[in-house]
């Protein structure tokens, strides 16, 4: 059995044990993993499974899902729960730009291009 | 480079994250296997592939050996497809310099047999270019692709006649890769595209198919080789 002695503490006190809290806490600007909030930070290609997927939302954190269509589902870990699986993938904006040029230069030369395999 | 598909017959990519032992910004570039006595995985060169993990999709910091003084995390990591039956594409730069133009070579000397190409301000065999590939830029074979079977200082051979006979002025593009047949080249710069000016060694790779482009479709920047890393650690290892 726990036995909960009232204590006194201060305004200051109560203040940062909220503020320690709220980290840990899915808001507008964390979302509640410090290692996604790790990789968003770094702009690093973020992995999550189908349920943290749903979670994640790409528009607040500065994300895209990959603008290649075949590399939008990756076998990887989630960056939240670590399971191998099935995944979704998402660039930060900046480099989900730049791979959007480099797809559509590629369907372009598809478009005109004599593909050659002997 | 970018994945394009698996030869496994899926087009699933398989992404990992390892820590890095150098700072990279570019995205699509070739890592190696960790060295001994390394912190991490290692950048590809323009000439190395041996051991070779997979392709980069994003960037990676700079790690610091030491502790931070503030406590955070002092590795660095960076996300990696995996797949040693990956087939990426990789443009064909006419230079060291990424993106830049391949050069189109200008007939000089018609021919009526369509097996010699002659081209006398273009030396193909110094930085041979046989056993490549030889496609119309403009002219009467545009977009028609030949293998190379011969070259000289002035001219090129092949040896499947091109349909058409082609008149002075015509055009042509050369790179020193062939689908199923090479099994090195040189990357640019950055190791993100194949340097079709250089001579073919370096990196051990097998073309799976090429994508050749005449003028209409801007053939001197945007014609791709699909390769396959054929040294990979983690399949199809050849050494």
């Amino acid at each position: 059995m726990t036995i909960l002695v009232p204590r006194k503490y201060t305004v200051k006190q109560i203040n940062r044990a909220a503020t320690k809290r709220v980290e840990f806490r899915p808001n507008r600007y964390t979302s509640g993993c410090a290692n996604l909030d790790d990789m968003v930070e770094l702009r690093k290609a973020v992995i999550l499974c189908e349920t943290h997927d749903r979670k994640f939302s790409p528009k607040a954190a500065r994300y895209r899902a990959h603008p290649e269509k075949r590399m939008r589902r990756v076998l990887g870990n989630c960056d939240v729960c670590q399971q191998f699986g099935l995944s979704f993938l998402y660039l930060n904006e900046i480099d989900a730009y730049d791979e959007q040029k480099k797809v559509e230069r590629f369907k372009r030369s598809l478009e005109y291009g004599h593909i050659v395999t002997s | 480079m970018e994945f394009t598909y698996d030869l496994s017959g899926g087009s699933t990519a398989i992404v990992k994250k390892y820590q890095v032992a150098a700072t990279n910004t570019t995205i699509g570039r070739p890592y190696l296997k960790a060295a001994d006595g390394g912190v991490g995985i290692v950048l590809g060169t323009t000439t190395g592939s041996a051991d070779y993990i997979g392709v980069n999709i994003d960037a990676a910091g700079t790690y610091a050996a030491a502790q931070n003084s503030d406590g955070s995390e002092n590795a660095k990591i960076t996300s990696i497809i995996v797949n040693p039956l990956a087939v990426y594409r990789a443009r064909l730069s006419g230079a060291a310099a990424d993106g830049t133009a391949l050069t189109a070579h200008t007939v000089t000397t018609a021919t009526t047999d369509g097996l010699t190409i002659t081209h006398s301000a273009y030396d193909a065999q110094t930085i041979t270019m046989d056993e490549g590939t030889i496609w119309g830029y403009t002219g009467a074979n545009s977009g028609i692709v030949r293998k190379i079977t011969g070259v000289s200082t002035t001219s090129t051979t092949v040896i499947l006649a091109f349909p058409r006979d082609d008149a002075v002025g015509d055009q042509y593009l050369h790179a020193p890769v062939s689908p199923t047949r090479s099994i090195t080249a040189q990357l640019t710069t950055n190791c993100t595209e194949i340097d079709a000016s250089a001579a073919i060694t370096g990196c051990t790779i097998v073309v799976v198919e090429m994508i050749c482009n005449d003028k209409s479709g801007n053939g001197t920047t945007e014609s791709y080789a699909l390769i396959q890393f054929a040294d990979s650690l983690f399949g199809a290892t050849t050494t």
